[in-house]
């Protein structure tokens, strides 16, 4: 029988098939069919049974690592003048520029600062005169015064006087006139009781006489009063009027104007450049060309000699991480690290949720503006039951984890997944510390090669 | 010439139903990346660029990180031109990661260290610049001055920038790239867990991207049910030779393979659709409720720029896909070759269409990629066909 025989095989359908063969055909058949399904369902019980990766809980501490990124801040500044208001011409320095003690910061425009001092020249001219003209009025304005304090003077010893004699006077016209009243009544019997129509007309007039003579004493006495109050008072006024100041203000001026032009011709002396008191870095600048300088310092500069502080934002929950006086880790440009202390954690005002953290660094390390990266880890109690975060799952408000369970079943012993409701305690991104009913030995579904849910059959990968 | 014509139908519709299947497989092979994100939707409390550092340096320390992005989208933004002074409104993106998780196909990644650096889409950029070369240009939005660093295409008008580190914006998705993972769910589950976002709404894009995948296959699954009919039927005729009629069967079988498999349809069912037990009929009636709650979810949620780009993708697909059918389908292609000169000019049409296809739409990528698929499987389907035509009945 060769191929093309085998090839050509044409059935014979004239010839009839027997009951031994049918039976033989479906025996055969039922036998694959059963065959087929056998392949089937372990087929399908490899693949439909979970595969996971478990963990059995750990006894341990979580460590909570805080890393945050900041900057490097000088400890201290000093700050760099120049005189206000001169255009600027050049700046050769950028912030975070590395500068040494005589190095050129920035230059002042030459003309701008000649014609500054020209114009200061002239304003202390004028000021000098000023004050000249200030010291002459003064001079005048003290000879008046004293002049008129003399003149107040002779007026208040004259109106003294005056009352003096006026009441002196008065006295002795009442004197005269009591005396004549005094002598009338002694020579004659003269009953002061009865009414004036009964009395001699004499009497009546030297007692008017004397009562006119009282009056006018009187007046005198109280003229003398006025008089010398009147007269004291003019002498207060004169004590009392505004000294005149002005003279002494603007000879201040003429010294600040002094100051201000002797600083600018020095300025303009050194070629209205301006050098680095100090080593340091620039920390700020607010100079720039074709503006005029303020009245505040033109840059900050920070020397490295007071060392460096980092700072950087962290939440309130992280907070309870760190505390003044930790020691952190700084990863520093270049892979450079360095211990530091933290110095300070205070809530920030404009950023609500917010903590500034300050962390001083050991002097020699790190420059101004410099990024840096803050580590610290801080170790937890030790608990009782840690698992992997990922073996943590929730639903609702709920938290649970599922654990591998043999049951007994008709096809023999399987096993799957039950659910544990556990209560979460603390956490970091890599392990859960949780109470509930788990126990050392209970075998944690950490990972899956699909999602596990509860009463799902699983087989635990080998480990 | 109506008989010229009629000779060219079956080329002409080879060919075009080739440039067709090029243009399916390219918006699917656009849409393949965003299957394997997957999108965390932050409610509660949205986080922040000190947040977002910090997620990435508790990621860092895990044993095995995801790579993740945070974004917000910004509506009805107005951007302009610097040096032309054109304005245009765009929906902004802004991102705390690398944006080829959102934007797989725009080129160069931005990454947080990009600055000032921008991606616009290809009209953005028309409609700026008076051109889609807009690389090196400058971009003003929010008083802050962009460079483009890539055009990409999109369908809506987009600009997307790294945030700015000191600036107070809130990011309310995260995109998570869950490629090569064996349980992406799981995954994304575990890393909203370790960051403190349980419970927050993740959208898996695996499922659109894998029906654009669908759509992307279903020529070459059309092909290997036609190829296998004609065996299947030569077979049928051939019954009182029962070996040339098993061998028929067996070319039958072998012919659908190996379209199939140069075509590369792998087929795969997601671990998370077969049950633990398959009499558990629980795990049907939760899965249909799950996905149903999801589907429904994602159907009526607001859809942002990576989602915009997933579907349209989804859909060119689909539409390429199905016109390409329906020209394959055309009774040209299914009468046999008159002659050897007609089967050598079909064989030419599918060249030059494949050809036509790649230079078309795709270019160097798509060839690397679909390489078998389009210049394989449609000769080697054409030659079955010829086969099976000549097999005697």
């Amino acid at each position: 029988m060769n191929l093309k025989t085998i090839f050509t095989y044409k059935t014979d359908r004239s010839r009839p098939v027997t009951i031994q063969r049918r039976a033989l055909r479906l025996l055969a058949g039922f036998l694959v069919f059963m065959l087929a399904c056998t392949l089937l369902s372990r087929a399908a019980d490899s693949l439909t049974v979970a595969q996971v990766t478990t963990e059995k809980p750990a006894r341990a501490a979580i460590p909570h690592t805080v890393e945050k990124d900041g900057r490097l801040e000088p400890a201290q500044e000093r700050p760099v003048t120049a005189e206000g208001g001169i255009l600027v011409g050049s700046v050769a320095v950028g912030e975070g520029q590395q500068v040494k003690a005589g190095d050129l910061l920035f230059t002042l425009d030459a003309d701008d600062l000649a014609r500054q001092v020209l114009e200061k020249q002239l304003e202390l001219q004028r000021a000098q005169l000023q004050l000249q003209e200030a010291q002459q009025k003064a001079a005048l304005g003290e000879e008046k015064d004293e002049l008129s304090a003399l003149r107040a003077q002779e007026d208040y010893d004259m109106a003294m006087e005056r009352s003096r004699l006026k009441l002196q006077q008065a006295g002795e016209d009442r004197r005269r006139a009591r005396q004549a009243l005094r002598d009338y009544k002694n020579d004659n019997d003269v009953d002061e009781d009865e009414d004036d129509e009964d009395l001699d007309p004499t009497y009546i007039a030297l007692r008017d006489d004397y009562r006119a003579k009282q009056r006018a004493y009187e007046e005198a006495l109280s003229d003398q009063d006025r008089a010398k109050v009147d007269a004291e008072r003019v002498l207060e006024d004169l004590e009392l009027e505004d000294p005149d100041n002005s003279a002494a203000t603007l000879g201040i001026d003429v010294r600040l104007r002094q100051l201000e032009l002797s600083r600018l011709q020095a300025l303009s002396e050194a070629g209205g450049e301006i050098y680095a008191p100090i080593d340091g870095a620039v920390t700020a600048l607010s100079v720039a060309p074709g503006k005029r300088t303020a009245d505040e310092a033109a840059l900050l500069l920070a020397g490295a000699e007071a060392g460096f502080r980092f700072t950087c934002e962290i939440t309130d929950d992280e907070r309870e991480y760190l505390s003044p006086g930790d020691k952190v880790k700084l990863e520093l440009p270049g892979h450079k690290r360095a211990d530091g202390t933290v110095e300070s954690i205070a809530a920030l005002a404009d950023k609500n949720g917010f903590a500034k953290v300050t962390v001083s660094l050991p002097a020699g390390k790190g420059e101004a503006g410099m990024s840096a990266v803050l580590s610290a880890t801080t170790r937890s109690e030790q608990y009782r039951t840690t698992v992997p975060v990922s073996a943590l799952h929730k639903e609702g408000e709920r938290y649970y984890v599922l654990a591998v369970r043999e049951t007994e079943s008709v096809l023999g012993v399987e096993q799957s997944a039950e659910r544990l409701d556990v209560t979460l305690l603390d956490r970091n991104e890599t392990t859960a510390a949780v109470e509930g009913p788990l126990t050392t030995d209970d075998w944690i579904i950490t990972g899956g090669n699909k999602t596990v849910r509860e009463n799902d059959r699983v087989r635990p990968e080998a480990t | 010439m109506t008989t010229a014509l009629r000779r060219l139908e079956g080329p002409l519709a080879l060919l075009l139903a080739l440039a067709l299947w090029a243009g399916a497989c390219l918006f699917a092979g656009a849409a393949a990346p965003l299957g394997e994100r997957a999108a965390l939707q932050i409610g509660g409390a949205p986080a922040g660029v000190p947040a977002a550092r910090e997620m990435a340096a508790a990621e860092a320390r895990t044993e095995h990180p995801l790579a993740f992005t945070l974004w917000r989208q910004e509506d009805g933004q107005t951007v302009e031109s610097p040096a032309l002074g054109r304005e245009r409104t765009v929906s902004v993106l802004m991102l705390w990661g690398e944006s080829a998780l959102l934007l797989p196909d725009a080129r160069p990644s931005l990454a947080p260290a990009a600055g000032n650096g921008c991606l616009i889409d290809r009209t953005t950029a028309l409609s700026l610049f008076g051109d889609a070369r807009a690389e090196g240009q400058k971009v003003r939005w929010n008083g802050r001055d962009y460079t483009v660093r890539g055009v990409f295409d999109a369908p809506e008008a987009t600009l997307a920038v790294e945030a700015d580190p000191a600036s107070e914006v809130l990011f309310d998705r995260v995109t998570l790239d869950l490629s090569g993972e064996e349980n992406p769910r799981g995954r994304a589950e575990e890393f909203a867990m370790r960051h403190g976002l349980p419970g927050e709404r993740i959208v898996q894009y695996g499922g659109l991207a894998a029906l654009a995948r669908f759509f992307c296959l279903l020529p070459a699954l059309a092909a290997a049910c036609s190829l296998a009919v004609r065996f299947f039927g030569r077979a049928r005729a051939r019954r009182d030779w029962p070996v040339q009629q098993a061998l028929l069967w067996i070319a039958a079988v072998a012919a659908a393979a190996a379209v199939l498999w140069l075509a590369g349809v792998r087929p795969a069912v997601p671990q998370d659709l077969i049950p633990t037990r398959w009499s558990d009929f629980s795990f049907w009636e939760t899965l249909f409720t799950e996905r149903r709650a999801e589907w429904t979810d994602y159907l009526w949620m607001k859809k942002e720029r990576p989602d915009v780009l997933l579907l349209t993708a989804l859909l060119k697909a689909a539409a390429c896909s199905l016109a390409a059918l329906l020209l394959a389908a055309r009774p040209a292609l299914r009468r046999p070759a008159a002659g050897p000169r007609a089967f050598a000019f079909l064989l030419a049409a599918c060249l030059c269409g494949s050809f036509a296809g790649v230079a078309l739409v795709g270019g160097g990528e798509l060839l690397a990629r679909d390489l078998p698929m389009l210049w394989l499987t449609a000769p080697l389907w054409l030659a079955a066909c010829r086969a099976a035509e000549k097999i005697p009945d």
